[in-house]
């Protein structure tokens, strides 16, 4: 079995939300690998109406979309629609600032760029396995 | 791991980190171990018993149909180096809150 395989999600509905065309080029090929079914949204109001219209498992938002910090809208719209849907932010500009609103926000991660792809994959699987103890996701 | 601890002896306790030393990488930490806030020394009263007050307030509405529903809601302080857990007891929580800060 591969190492992608090992680490594999089943079919886990994943929201991306980056501003950077570059990582939303990339970044669903490689959840896709792993079996996530990816949409993408390269702004706030994208991510907005996608979340008001899809069902999703987990989110995966860069902190800074259209303005600095504002990832952190998405993830409160995200949570006022589907309080359980797992909520990771991504940001190359960590800050004391942005941390303590993960906090706030009950953020599940906070992940700094650039990320390595096995560590995050990891990390989307035990929190999707938090969240949802019930479902056993392929080991 | 001492908020894991703290919620394997009460899994509903609210737990906030209060530190005078913030950094990113405590705070990230927090995230990680999902506490329920990170307040800077010193601490402002008000904003403490805020934070406070909207925890309590969510965990209830959360837990009040569960089994410790019938539980009084007097408060309580453990202080572990530059943190703090509060038990879910709220007039303790405000009477140490305006004692303490």
């Amino acid at each position: 079995m591969s190492g992608e395989n090992d680490l594999s999600l089943g079919n886990k509905r994943v929201l991306l939300v980056d501003d950077e065309p570059r990582i939303r080029a990339t970044m669903p090929l490689v959840l896709r690998k792993y079996g996530f079914d990816v949409a993408v949204a390269a702004t706030v109001q994208e991510a907005f109406d996608k979340i008001q219209s899809q069902h999703f498992d987990l989110l995966l938002c860069d902190l800074n979309i259209d303005r600095v910090g504002d990832g952190f809208r998405v993830v409160r719209a995200m949570r006022d629609v589907n309080p359980q849907c797992v909520a990771i932010i991504i940001t190359g500009y960590p800050s004391l600032e942005t941390a303590i609103g993960g906090i706030h926000h009950a953020l599940d991660d906070y992940v700094l760029k650039p990320t390595n792809t096995n560590a995050l994959i990891a990390t989307m699987r035990e929190h999707l396995m938090a969240k949802h103890p019930g479902n056993n996701l392929p080991i | 791991m001492w908020s894991a601890a703290i919620r394997a002896i009460d899994p509903y306790c609210i737990v906030v980190v209060l530190t005078a030393y913030p950094d990113v990488e405590s705070a990230i930490e927090g995230i990680h171990e999902g506490v329920d806030g990170y307040i800077i020394k010193p601490a402002n009263a008000d904003t403490l018993v805020a934070l406070l007050s909207d925890k309590l307030a969510k965990q209830h509405r959360k837990t009040r149909d569960s089994q410790i529903s019938g539980h009084h809601l007097t408060a309580k302080f453990i202080w572990t180096n530059e943190k703090i857990a509060l038990l879910q007891y709220r007039a303790y929580v405000f009477l140490h809150a305006s004692r303490v800060y």
